[in-house]
């Protein structure tokens, strides 16, 4: 495994690491990864040079993997940027991104998660409110309840916009929050999955597989107490793509498929 | 190889897996077969055509993946030939993908599957003779190639 800096974003959120970054005057590339979701951020001499983020790049990239609350990070000191896409200084930067994550942290304590659900209230106002076309758009759509995900998703409109708007419109008093909808629980994997990961890992790797397991679960944004079922196919593919030998990797693929394979028939 | 074909073929959401050589020919099939034997020639005799036309844009790839509204295909390169899987969007990818390869490591290890796929020895460099390809799609390879 190559060296660098690696962890959690659970223990070192996000806007510390790019800030303690750009304070040192780093290049180097931050590679992050949650749940199979992926990015990258860029720095040059400390300054914020490229992200990227799927199909997005530059300053879209940056915003929304600033605002990444789990997921493992990996910097790479000395990676050059394939290009240029942000320009703006690093601090100007951060301080915008920061002063909308303070806004987002509002909208969640108003808006508490995706599945909150919003009807408009029938009790009567206290004074006058004022109404942008924005909110008035939200307060047609509201005619029959729905949850802020489909209200957001049924507007056109960028989330962190909608959301803004959404939140003066709760704190206006025009537009209630309902208990939210439990999410539906997602499979966890058995333990007794992981132990023989573990075996056929070692007999493929041998005395790093225990680590690179775990570094493969955690790049994943995942713990071995509550990995999904549904991921443990493309977990063993990770580890599977670290072993270099041929025979070996086929035989730690076989033995694993085999395990998914009646883990998919219990 | 049937065998492995029917593993593959046996994955939620996996319609079924067939081998063709390089000129779109059926060596084996999941059972029942997931096409027609002229479709699957047909699929097969393309996808040889995609290895073949990045290779020559110096872009070599032993896995081609065509994602289309209802339904994927999935292509790995075999060399003297291509196994081909034909899938729903929801299919485990991984455990596809890892599935394919154990499969291709049995055959690679076993003579009478070579013997199977090396029989006809169809080229692949015959795909994309001028007589087997329309004016405008010869005039894109010729580019392509010159470029290559």
């Amino acid at each position: 495994m190559p060296e660098g800096l690696t962890g959690n974003l659970a223990q070192m959120p996000i806007g510390d690491m790019v800030r303690m970054l750009t304070a040192a005057g780093q290049s180097g590339r931050l590679d992050l990864a949650d749940r199979g979701d992926r990015g990258a951020i860029y720095l040059r001499d400390g300054a914020i040079v490229h992200a990227t983020h799927g199909p997005a790049s530059g300053e879209t990239a940056l915003r929304h993997l600033m605002t990444w609350a789990s997921g493992a990070f990996r910097f790479e000191a000395q990676a050059a940027s394939p290009e240029v896409t942000i320009h703006r200084p690093a601090a100007e930067l951060l301080a915008e991104i920061a002063a909308m994550a303070a806004e987002r942290d509002a909208i969640r304590k108003a808006i508490p998660s995706p599945e909150a659900v919003l009807r408009l209230r029938t009790t009567e106002l206290s004074g006058p409110v004022t109404l942008q076309p924005l909110d008035w758009q939200m307060i047609v759509r509201l005619g029959e309840p729905k949850s802020a995900a489909e209200l957001v998703g049924s507007m056109g409109r960028d989330e962190f916009t909608v959301l803004r708007s959404l939140k003066g419109l709760v704190t206006a008093g025009l537009i209630e929050v309902e208990a939210e909808a439990r999410p539906t629980a997602r499979p966890i994997a058995p333990a007794a999955l992981f132990t023989t990961l573990r075996q056929a890992a070692a007999a493929a790797l041998g005395p790093f597989a225990t680590v690179i397991v775990e570094e493969e679960v955690a790049a994943m944004g995942a713990t071995f107490e509550a990995f999904p079922k549904d991921q443990i196919s493309a977990l063993v593919e990770r580890i599977s793509g670290e072993i270099e030998d041929d025979t070996r990797r086929v035989q730690f693929q076989q033995r694993m498929v085999q395990v998914i394979r009646q883990l998919a028939a219990a | 190889m049937e065998e492995d074909l029917q593993q593959i073929a046996g994955i939620a959401n996996v319609a079924g897996a067939f081998v063709c050589d390089n000129g779109g020919e059926v060596i084996a099939s999941s059972e029942p077969p997931v096409l027609a034997t002229v479709a699957m020639a047909s699929l097969g005799k393309e996808a040889a055509r995609a290895f073949s036309a990045l290779e020559a844009a110096g872009t070599r790839a032993s896995r081609v993946e065509f994602e289309f509204d209802t339904w994927r295909l999935v292509a790995r390169d075999l060399g003297e030939g291509l196994l081909l899987v034909v899938c729903r969007p929801g299919v485990d990818s991984a455990l596809l993908r890892m599935s394919a390869d154990i499969a291709i490591a049995a055959w690679k290890a076993d003579s009478r599957s070579q013997k199977r796929l090396t029989k006809r020895k169809a080229q692949r460099s015959q795909l994309l003779a001028q007589s087997q390809l329309d004016a405008p799609a010869w005039t894109s390879w010729r580019l392509l190639e010159s470029r290559g």
